[in-house]
C-alpha cells in the first residue's frame, strides 16, 4: 500500500516568513497611524511633523551629496569608536581573568564608567580632546564595559569539564582559547556588540550634538533644534535609527558567518 | 614502568578521599576497579591524570607518560562534529585516521554529525575513539562503556584490548562479568577514605583454564 503525505502547506518556510513580514508590515503601520494622528491632534509642526513630511525632507536630504558624506563620517567616527570598545573590552576581559591583580585593578575603574553619566564624559571629553574625536572616545567608554563585563562572564562560565579534557589531550594554550574558550565566549560576546552598538550611536550622537561636530549627524541635529528646523530634526533622527538597525544586522550576519566558518558555535 | 601511588592523600572540605593510599600497578595491562559509587575512584583518576594535585604522598612513574583519560561524561566539544572531536587530540591534524578511529566503533557513517546528535551511547564510543587516537601510555577509562548494549559493549571492549596491549589501562566498572573478562587485575574497592579491600588476579585463573 502506497502511503502519500500532503506537505501542509500552512507550516512551509516561505509562508511562515511571509506571515512575519505581514505581521511586522502591520507593527509599522500602526505607529506610522499613530504618530499620523498625534501630528492631527496637535497640529503646530514646530512641536511635530507629519511621517510624510519627515520622510519627504529625508529624501530630499538623500539627494544631496553632502548628506552622505555627513552619514558616512558620523558612521567611522562611531563605528571607529564602537571597534576601539570592542577591542580594548576583549583585551581588558581576557587579562582580568588570567589576573586578579589586574582585575582588582580595573574592576573600580570599569564600574566608575559603567556608572558615570555619558553627558559627564562628553563635556570632560570637550575640555581634553579635539571635537572630531569626542565622539570617538564617547562610544568607545560607552561599548568598553558592556564587552568587557560580557566577555569576563563568557570566560568565566567556560565548562571546566572541557578545560580538564584539553588538559588531559595536552590542547596548550593556543588550542585551548580557539577550539574551548571561544565558542564559549562567543554568544556573550555577540550579545555585548549588539547591545554596544545601539549604545555607542545613542552616545556618539549626543556627543556630536554637544560639541557641535562639523559634518556629523548630531552636528545637524543640533542646527536642527537652533533654527527650529524639526523636519530636519526628524529626518536626521530617522538616519541615525536606519543606519544603527543596519550596522546591527550587518554585524550579526557577519558572526554567523564567521562563527559558522571556524565552528565557533 | 611500574605507576607506584605512595602515601596518597587528599581531602575535600576536611573530608579525606584519598588517606594513605599505597599501590603498585604494573606498567601494561588491565587493572579494574570495582566499588562503590562516591568511594574515590574518580579523584584517584583525577590525581594520576594530573588534574588534581594530591594533599601529601606522591605517584611515581608517570614522568613522560602521556595520559588518555574517558571521563564518566563524554565531554565531547558540542560546537565540532564527532570527526573532528577525535582528529583534536591527533598531535598532527589527520582527517583521515580520525575518520579510522570512528570506523573502529562503529560511527563511520556519524563522523559529521555534532554531539547533540548523537545518542549518549555514541557520543561515549567517539569519547573512546578520543582515547585511543590519543594514544595514551596509561588509560584511564570511568565506566567507558555504561552507556552501551551488550553486544556492542563486547566489541567495545576488544577495541580496547586491541588497541593498547602496550599500555596500562585502569578501568573502572561496577559490571563483575567486565571485570573478570578484561582484567589482568582486579581491585575490589571502599571508602571513602579509599582503601583496597581484596586484589583477585583473574588472568592467572584464565591461564591456568
Amino acid at each position: 500500500m502506497k502511503i502519500f503525505t500532503i506537505p501542509n502547506k500552512s507550516n512551509s518556510p516561505k509562508r511562515s516568513r511571509a506571515a512575519e513580514w505581514g505581521r511586522k508590515c502591520l507593527a509599522a503601520l500602526f505607529w506610522l497611524a499613530l504618530w499620523q494622528v498625534l501630528y492631527l491632534a496637535v497640529q503646530q509642526e514646530i512641536l511635530i511633523v507629519s511621517p510624510v513630511r519627515a520622510f519627504g525632507r529625508l529624501l530630499e536630504l538623500a539627494g544631496e551629496a553632502e548628506f552622505w558624506i555627513t552619514a558616512f563620517s558620523s558612521m567611522l567616527r562611531i563605528v571607529s569608536g564602537f571597534l576601539l570598545g570592542v577591542v580594548a573590552g576583549t583585551l581588558l576581559a581576557a587579562l582580568t581573568s588570567v589576573s586578579r591583580l589586574l582585575y582588582d585593578v580595573f574592576h573600580p575603574m570599569i564600574s566608575i564608567v559603567k556608572a558615570t553619566p555619558v553627558a559627564s564624559f562628553i563635556l570632560l571629553a570637550l575640555v581634553w580632546i579635539e571635537s572630531p574625536y569626542v565622539p570617538v572616545f564617547t562610544a568607545f567608554l560607552m561599548v568598553l564595559p558592556v564587552v568587557w563585563g560580557n566577555v569576563s562572564n563568557g570566560i568565566a562560565k567556560t565548562d571546566r569539564n572541557l578545560l580538564q579534557m584539553a588538559e588531559v589531550y595536552q590542547f596548550g594554550i593556543a588550542k585551548t582559547i580557539r577550539r574551548i574558550y571561544l565558542p564559549s565566549i562567543m554568544p556573550y560576546f555577540t550579545a555585548a556588540c549588539t547591545t554596544g552598538m545601539g549604545l555607542a550611536w545613542k552616545a556618539g550622537v549626543a556627543a556630536e550634538v554637544l560639541a557641535n561636530t562639523k559634518r556629523s549627524i548630531g552636528g545637524n541635529i543640533y542646527n536642527a533644534k537652533i533654527y527650529i528646523e524639526t523636519a530636519d530634526l526628524f529626518a536626521w533622527t530617522a538616519v541615525v535609527i536606519v543606519i544603527s538597525v543596519l550596522l546591527e544586522k550587518l554585524m550579526m550576519r557577519l558572526m554567523k558567518t564567521v562563527g559558522k566558518k571556524y565552528n565557533l558555535s | 614502568m611500574k605507576l607506584t601511588i605512595q602515601d596518597a592523600c587528599k581531602s575535600y572540605e576536611g573530608r579525606p578521599v584519598l588517606e594513605q593510599l599505597c599501590l603498585a600497578l604494573p606498567g601494561k595491562g588491565t587493572v579494574c576497579l570495582f566499588g562503590p559509587s562516591g568511594c574515590g575512584k574518580t579523584t584517584l583518576f583525577n590525581c594520576i591524570a594530573g588534574l588534581e594535585k594530591l594533599d601529601s604522598g606522591a605517584i611515581l612513574g608517570m614522568e613522560g607518560r602521556r595520559v588518555a583519560y574517558m571521563f564518566q561524561e563524554d565531554r565531547l566539544l558540542p560546537w565540532i562534529n564527532a570527526r573532528e572531536n577525535v582528529e583534536v587530540v591527533l598531535r598532527h591534524a589527520d582527517e583521515k585516521q580520525a575518520q579510522k578511529w570512528l570506523e573502529a566503533v562503529g560511527l563511520g557513517e556519524d563522523g559529521d554529525k555534532r554531539p547533540s546528535e548523537l545518542s549518549g551511547g555514541m557520543r561515549q564510543r567517539v569519547a573512546l575513539a578520543r582515547a585511543l587516537a590519543f594514544g595514551g601510555d596509561v588509560i584511564l577509562l570511568d565506566e567507558p562503556f555504561r552507556a552501551l548494549d551488550p553486544k556492542t559493549r563486547l566489541r567495545m571492549e576488544a577495541l580496547v584490548q586491541e588497541h593498547s596491549r602496550e599500555a596500562l589501562k585502569l578501568l573502572v566498572t561496577h559490571d563483575r562479568e567486565e571485570a573478570q573478562f578484561l582484567a589482568d587485575q582486579i581491585l575490589y574497592l571502599e571508602g571513602p577514605p579509599l582503601r583496597i579491600v581484596r586484589r583477585e588476579f583473574p588472568s592467572d585463573r584464565r591461564n591456568d583454564a
